[in-house]
């Protein structure tokens, strides 16, 4: 199946609970924490596309993207006990997906494993708009240090204060590291200081 | 109209979309997983994670010979791009020099041994980097040679990192 194939399959599974409003997300959330593996999968639907969204970023892979969306539920299925209404489902949930992707790449790290090259990523040269090497693609290509700050911080809206916290950095680390994310960035698309 | 090339580095990621939806549907995997979850004895856990430790060392190992011993085609302009050495923005600069500030002034709140014994790693990554740097002149197209260096920049920064990190608490209870 061709990656647009898959691409289409992917939006219709989840096209039918677009509609769904936040009282039907907090009655799922609800259910779900009692144990209700049905309210879990609407709860899956709702929030997979974020997921698996910040995954590939911070990844750049879509396998890997994919096993951590796939560990990062179960991760959240085993701690939903734990889950604090002060802090937003969506908030908590990303939570868990940066500590898995990290925790994956910390064992990455030390086999050694070599990325491959991105994969899976939006397909943004139709907009035309696009400098020659996709934005995405140089996001995906950059240092895993740098990729994740820049991936929350400039994609995901996160503050420094907030990146720092779920990345476990100092938050001047954090600034360090946007700064030379969007460096990096700016070289590789050649684009000049704004 | 504005000229897409200009448009800000930031606005271009502010635009890109924060959702994207799984290529398969990952349902089912969670579903058996979650549903066949043994509970597992601290024990067994502790095992496994040496087990798996040992592995990953061992595959370490087996990596970086193998790596050092195949890798002889050039990398492309891309990675050579993204692996040069640190920039020299400005704002980059002025973050670093802000975040080795911090780590000097909670490395003054440590006892002299585990100062010293910070200093003197802080020195060894310094000198790795330099050598790395020095190596990386005589052989540019050296991709084990760029890692390397981005290695040792990483090193740096989790030091500072680590420091800065633990001695939070001691800040809080002053």
């Amino acid at each position: 199946m061709s990656a647009f194939a898959g691409s289409m399959v992917g939006t219709l599974q989840f096209r039918q609970f677009a509609a769904g409003s936040d009282s039907d997300t907090e009655a799922a959330i609800a259910a779900a924490v009692r144990g209700d593996v049905a309210a879990f999968e609407t709860i899956y639907r709702e929030f997979a596309p974020r997921i698996y969204g910040l995954c590939l970023r911070l990844t750049g892979q879509r396998e890997t993207a994919e096993d951590c969306t796939q560990d990062s539920f179960v991760a959240a299925w085993r701690s939903l006990g734990r889950f604090e209404r002060r802090s937003l489902f969506s908030t908590w949930l990303q939570r868990i997906a940066i500590r898995t992707v990290l925790a994956r790449r910390r064992g990455l790290r030390a086999s050694r494993e070599v990325a491959e090259p991105a994969g899976g990523l939006p397909d943004q040269a139709d907009h035309g708009t696009m400098p020659p090497i996709d934005l995405e693609r140089a996001i995906a290509a950059l240092p895993p240090g740098a990729r994740d700050v820049l991936v929350l911080v400039g994609i995901y809206g996160y503050s420094h204060d907030e990146a720092a916290s779920a990345l476990g950095l100092a938050e001047g680390t954090c600034k360090a590291q946007l700064h030379r994310a969007r460096e990096l960035l700016r070289a590789t698309l050649g684009l000049e200081e704004a | 109209m504005k000229d897409p090339a200009r448009e800000s580095l930031d606005a271009r990621l502010a635009k890109l979309p924060r959702d994207i939806v799984p290529p398969r549907y990952l349902w089912p995997s969670i579903e058996r997983e979650i549903e066949r979850q043994p509970l597992r004895t601290p024990q067994v856990v502790l095992a496994a994670a040496a087990s798996v430790a040992a592995l990953m060392i061992a595959g370490a190992v087996i990596w970086a010979v193998l790596h050092s011993r195949q890798v002889t085609s050039a990398p492309s302009a891309q990675s050579i791009a993204m692996s040069l050495d640190e920039p020299h923005d400005p704002g980059y600069l002025a973050a670093r020099a802000g975040l080795v500030d911090t780590f000097r002034e909670r490395l003054a709140m440590l006892d002299p041994p585990t100062r010293a014994k910070i200093e003197a790693n802080l020195a060894v990554i310094h000198q790795a980097r330099d050598d790395i740097r020095k190596a990386l002149a005589a052989d540019p197209n050296s991709p084990v040679l760029e890692e390397l260096l981005e290695s040792a920049w990483h090193d740096e920064f989790d030091l500072y990192d680590d420091v800065i990190r633990t001695t939070q608490p001691t800040l809080a209870r002053i």
